[in-house]
């Protein structure tokens, strides 16, 4: 049932989670989303594959390096010449 | 213009997720705060010809992408064709079985993704051709917008998309691997996954 609406948000899918479609087509497609029992898990999938991914990449600098990182800025805003 | 005297103090915040990318882009520490410290560098000594009020973290983010492509150009091979052919959209949807399974439990999703260790998905993401693993890092990781992407990678929004949309793919496939390499998958071939023998 509604099979162009399905299109419509599959086609769709990584514009819409990259919240880069009008408030429009945002607001079409959550209603759709809401309906389909198709589309809503599909989407729902992704989102939460998206999270796991970022979850999964971000990474925390040791805090040595974070330490000599300051200090080469230090270093180098000292040798700047006088205002 | 900002003053240069300011960019410890307004920059030095967003080493953190720099760092992050930068271990993605290079694949390990030593490289990582090697075109970190360059990238700092850089932006200290650019910083008096950044307009205040626009866009810091893009701003650097985009020194970073150079400084890496720059030292690295020798090994970053020009862009090899990636056969995605049969990778359709939902790829690990479809393959986890998801599809035929939507009307379980929706914490049957979570469950599966939970699954995919932190080591699975920096090495599939790892294994990505540069061309790929920009993008998706810029948009997945760190949430930038497709026209702040083009301006970071200095190509156009289109092409942006086009990477983005297969270097997804491609991440996907790649977990799949992994997952079906370590049994994860055993009772989980989707209907659209390979046909039974």
């Amino acid at each position: 049932m509604g099979h162009r609406k399905c299109e419509e948000a599959l086609g769709r899918l990584y514009l819409y989670l990259d919240g880069e479609v009008t408030w429009y087509r945002r607001w079409r497609i959550k209603r759709h989303l809401r309906a389909c029992n198709g589309c809503g898990p599909a989407f729902s999938f992704e989102t939460k594959f998206q999270q796991v991914v970022r979850e999964r990449l971000r990474e925390q600098p040791p805090p040595e390096m974070m330490g000599r990182l300051q200090q080469f800025l230090r270093d180098q805003s000292e040798g700047r010449p006088p205002d | 213009m900002a003053d240069q005297a300011n960019f410890e103090r307004d920059a030095l915040q967003f080493a953190p997720q720099l760092y992050s990318a930068a271990l993605r882009m290079t694949r390990n520490p030593t490289d990582a705060e090697d075109v970190l410290q360059e990238m700092f560098l850089k932006a200290y000594r650019a910083y008096g010809t950044f307009e205040e009020g626009t866009n810091l973290r893009a701003w650097l983010f985009r020194i970073l992408t150079n400084t890496y492509i720059n030292r690295y150009r020798k090994q970053i091979r020009r862009p090899a064709e990636v056969d995605l052919g049969d990778v359709e959209d939902l790829y690990l949807y479809r393959r986890l079985g998801l599809e035929a399974a939507r009307d379980a439990s929706r914490s049957a999703e979570e469950e599966v993704l939970e699954q995919f260790v932190d080591g699975e998905v920096k090495a599939a993401v790892e294994s990505l051709p540069e061309h790929f693993r920009l993008p998706v890092l810029l948009a997945d990781v760190e949430g930038f917008s497709y026209k702040e992407i083009a301006q970071i990678m200095g190509i156009p929004i289109g092409t942006v998309m086009s990477r983005l949309h297969r270097g997804r793919k491609a991440l996907q496939r790649a977990l799949w691997e992994f997952a079906r390499a370590r049994g994860l998958t055993a009772g989980r071939e989707g209907t659209n996954g390979p046909s039974q023998v």
